[in-house]
């Protein structure tokens, strides 16, 4: 009986045992397609003169643009903390906020400044990263940016890309009837412009190198349309060659030694590739159609380009090894001027549907599923930034041309700011060092 | 998908091919099509020159009467019929005058892209550059440059505006 | 930790198992033979009893025996007798034919007494020796049959309690089954008995468990911000620890989708949720046993990418 006994114990216990083991598992597969609030708390600045920049404000806006995030206002903030001690969590998930970004600045000598920030869940209540940055009050804004891109770099796993650089061509017409040209470059958000190439006739096609030394571009200024190089340490410009016709187009290859343009020396334009050490030409493409606005994809072997020569503008890819050409396009009968995000996944484009205007679309390459991401109507010339989160493009409001930006999932869009005149072709740098 | 763009292909294959024997068979009225092939032009030059007889004067005052804009259809680099009798002239003006030599500026309207459009001005530039030569102006009088988009004639949006930067500009670089 | 939890479990289980496997093996190599065995033993000791008590008294075998002298003596008594009664008769008559003749014949008489007398003597005599013969031969034997039969009662007392053991080992045996198949009915319907209350207390649990479950994932979709980085295919299990009121008390990670915003919204949705309220409504042990550790896949669907 005794033995009857422990065995029922025996049974019991493992029944129970295998009850208490069977854990429950629920399933999430729907959720809230918003980005995730963040509060930057304006950073505590210690010093007596006022500072060139608000550096708070630059993370903040560098953040919310990205599509990752939203920020929270600063008036709906019910203080603004600058050290771990003054942090009262509960506050800040009351305000919604699921990250908190407290900073201090202090003066340090002459002329420098020592930024500390500090990036806290606010969920877990749990500090996430913390630094010291030197700067100088010229230099806040990179140190801003900088800020950002540690941030969301550790709250998405994505390099930030908010210390990169844009190129864009700016037009405006004079007086006179004139019109005066810029190549200008600027932070990626349009801050800071420079003027560094200026001309009387057309420039076009500004085109970045893989190391972001150098632009490759397209200029009228001697009367006829020709590639240009120019280094942007020292301004120092260089003419390739020009042809008859036309010489547009320039792409550089990932590795900078060879360059992608258009020639219609030949006849019509045809995509060559110039060896930039060499000089050598190479025709890739024959067809008395439009072949035009090569790019190169992240891995140097295929090039992609627009081609007329189905009846209608549409994107081919040719692999330059084994020479086989495909098309790539097949929904809408106006796609150009191709993009490819860095993973070589997502196909960036000028788009016009059945009817439509022209949009900036974005094709899974995997899928072949595109998405029109824009319906301003003019949208062309879009450059995707090197972490593949966001693509800038030109666009017009009440027929002058500007600058936008379109997360790439088109969740998130919005204006760059940017100078008088007409705004186009905007060209988004590589990771800079 | 793919059957229908092969239909489209044979199609624009077929289009061209007619396109291609019109400018030889054809005489006035659809010459300005051989611009959207360059192989399909050059053996016109004789039937050209031959129909062109029936328009007599030369001089630079009716130079200067003669239309000098060329406008196209969106898309498009044939040469519109109106424009046709304006050019033959001027090649008549060129082939008596071989110290002259004109500048083909072709242009596009604002819609599409950038690089696309400028490839799109050559073609109509070099559109009415062979109608020039096949009416008898000779190559190296004729010199082309595309701008595309960039140099509108007119700002705004619209298919008004749109229309009136389609176009070729003819420009005497020397009388 | 898993494993750990797992062990003490799986090795009782192991254990019970082989005690049990154990135990039934034993009980059935045991009780094979005896079962068959108890009526062929009462059959024998009927027919062996039988033949143990006639052996001893056959005459056959007793007259073909090598020991004769006993039973040849047996029956000349019976013979003896007679012949002297018939003997006694004769003399009679005589006498009474030779007292006619006494008178004449006295002294021949008394010759002739004497000589019968001694004779008869004699033959006394003899009978006497015969008799003490018989009565001797007659005790051997009777201490031989008695000597065969004690030995014969000892040999079948010697059976009787040889039968009798394994008869009440039998018994003992059958009693001992008899309890150990009592016993499995017993535990088999204990058995049965907490299989049925565990069954509906599962059920019970089951339907308090499927409505939390359903519970928990509206909430936690509710407060899930989808990255950006997510896809399609993306897949993040988060372990979640319960207090009794429902608050979530930990949330960690415990299989990665390989994407670092993809993941930290997931365990952000579970803090975000901060409180699971119905949880509290649960029963306490049902609670600890199924709800205190719980786990949500996070694995968008429909996404764009």
């Amino acid at each position: 009986m005794v033995k009857f006994k422990s065995v029922l114990a025996c049974l019991v216990l493992l029944v129970t045992g295998s009850l208490a083991r069977a854990e429950l598992v629920v399933e999430v597969t729907q959720g809230v397609a918003e980005p995730s609030p963040v509060a930057v708390v304006p950073f505590n600045w210690s010093g007596t003169s006022a500072l060139p920049e608000d550096v708070a404000k630059v993370v903040e806006q560098d953040l919310a643009r990205s599509g990752f995030f939203s920020a929270l206002p600063r008036e709906s903030m019910l203080g603004f903390p600058s050290r771990q001690s003054d942090v009262y969590f509960r506050d800040w998930r009351v305000s919604g906020s699921d990250y908190l970004l407290i900073g201090r600045i202090e003066p340090l000598g002459e002329q420098r400044l020592e930024i500390n920030f500090e990036l806290y869940d606010v969920l877990k209540e749990q500090r996430l990263m913390g630094q010291r940055v030197e700067s100088t009050p010229a230099q806040l804004r990179d140190a801003a940016h900088y800020i950002a891109d540690r941030i969301f770099e550790e709250l998405t796993g994505l390099k930030g890309a908010f210390s990169t650089r844009i190129v864009y061509v700016t037009a405006d017409r004079r007086a006179d009837n004139s019109n005066r040209y810029r190549l200008m470059l600027s932070d990626w958000d349009g801050a800071r412009p420079r003027t560094i190439l200026e001309s009387s006739e057309p420039i076009m096609s500004p085109t970045w190198s893989g190391d972001g030394s150098k632009l490759a571009y397209v200029s009228f200024e001697t009367g006829r349309p020709a590639i240009y190089v120019q280094y942007l340490s020292t301004g120092k410009r260089e003419r390739i060659q020009s042809f008859k016709g036309l010489n547009g187009a320039p792409s550089w290859s990932p590795d900078g030694n060879q360059l992608a343009l258009v020639l219609s020396k030949d006849g019509n334009p045809e995509i060559y590739v110039l060896d930039m050490r060499s000089r050598q030409l190479q025709r890739v493409t024959r067809h008395y159609g439009i072949d035009t606005e090569p790019t190169w994809a992240p891995d140097g072997q295929s090039l992609l380009f627009t081609s007329d020569r189905g009846g209608q503008p549409q994107i081919y890819r040719l692999n330059l090894s084994s020479r086989d050409l495909e098309r790539l396009t097949w929904e809408g009968n106006y796609n150009a001027r191709p993009r490819l995000t860095q993973d070589g996944r997502f196909l960036a484009m000028v788009h016009r549907p059945q009817g439509g205007d022209f949009t900036i679309a974005v094709q899974d390459l995997k899928s072949g599923r595109l998405d029109i991401l824009t319906r301003a109507g003019l949208d062309e010339s879009p450059s995707i930034a090197p972490n593949g989160s966001i693509i800038i493009y030109a666009s017009q409001e009440q027929g002058k041309g500007v600058l936008a930006a379109v997360s790439l999932d088109g969740q998130v869009r919005f204006r760059m700011p940017s100078p008088g005149g007409d705004v186009r072709e905007p060209a988004w740098s590589p990771f800079l060092q | 998908m793919r059957a229908l763009n092969l239909m489209k292909a044979a199609a624009l294959g077929a289009a061209v091919a007619w396109v291609a024997g019109c400018s030889t068979t054809s005489t006035t009225t659809d010459g300005g099509a051989g611009g959207a092939d360059g192989q399909g032009g050059s053996g016109s030059a004789s039937s050209y020159g031959v129909d062109g007889s029936g328009v007599s004067g030369s001089d630079m005052a009716d130079v200067n009467q003669l239309q000098t804009v060329f406008y196209f259809d969106f898309d498009q680099s044939v040469v519109k019929q109106d424009g046709f009798a304006d050019l033959e002239a001027h090649a008549r003006y060129l082939s008596q005058n071989p110290g002259a030599s004109v500048r083909l500026e072709g242009h596009a309207d604002e819609r599409g892209t950038r690089e696309y459009n400028i490839a799109l001005g050559e073609r109509r530039a070099n559109a009415v550059e062979r109608l020039l030569i096949v009416n008898g102006a000779s190559a190296s009088q004729v010199e082309t440059i595309s701008y595309g988009e960039e140099k509108p004639a007119v700002m705004g949006q619209g298919e008004a505006s749109w229309a009136q930067n389609r176009r070729v500009e003819l420009k005497y670089v020397s009388r | 930790m898993e494993i750990r939890s797992y062990l003490v479990p799986t090795a009782l289980a192991t254990l019970l198992h082989i005690i049990v496997l154990g135990g039934l093996l034993t009980h059935w190599i045991g009780d094979a033979e005896p079962e068959r065995r108890t009526p062929r033993h009462i059959q024998a000791r009927m027919i062996d009893l039988n033949a143990l008590s006639q052996t001893p008294s056959s005459p056959e075998s007793g007259a073909e025996s090598e020991t004769p002298p006993a039973p040849d003596p047996a029956p000349k008594p019976n013979e003896t007798q007679q012949k002297q009664q018939e003997q006694q008769a004769q003399a009679e008559q005589k006498r009474r034919e030779q007292q006619a003749e006494q008178a004449r014949k006295a002294a021949e008489e008394k010759a002739r007494q004497a000589k019968a007398l001694a004779a008869k003597r004699a033959q006394e005599e003899a009978e006497k020796r015969k008799q003490a013969e018989l009565a001797a031969q007659r005790k051997a034997q009777e201490e031989a049959r008695r000597k065969a039969e004690q030995e014969a009662q000892r040999q079948a007392q010697a059976k009787r309690e040889a039968q009798e053991k394994a008869r009440r080992q039998a018994e003992a045996k059958a009693k001992a089954e008899a309890q150990r198949q009592e016993q499995a009915r017993a535990e088999a319907q204990a058995k049965a008995k907490a299989e049925a209350a565990r069954a509906a207390a599962e059920k019970r649990a089951q339907s308090v468990v499927g409505d939390m479950q359903s519970y928990i994932q509206t909430l936690v979709e509710q407060n899930w911000r989808i990255p950006r980085t997510a896809r399609n295919g993306m897949e993040a299990v988060v372990a979640i620890r319960l207090l009794g009121n429902g608050e979530v008390d930990q949330a960690t990670i415990v299989t990665s989708s390989g994407d670092a915003a993809f993941d930290r919204s997931a365990v952000q949705a579970v803090y975000r949720t901060e409180r699971f309220e119905r949880v509290a409504e649960v029963d306490p042990i049902l609670f600890e046993r199924r709800l205190r550790s719980i786990k949500v896949i996070f694995r968008p669907e429909g996404l764009r990418w």
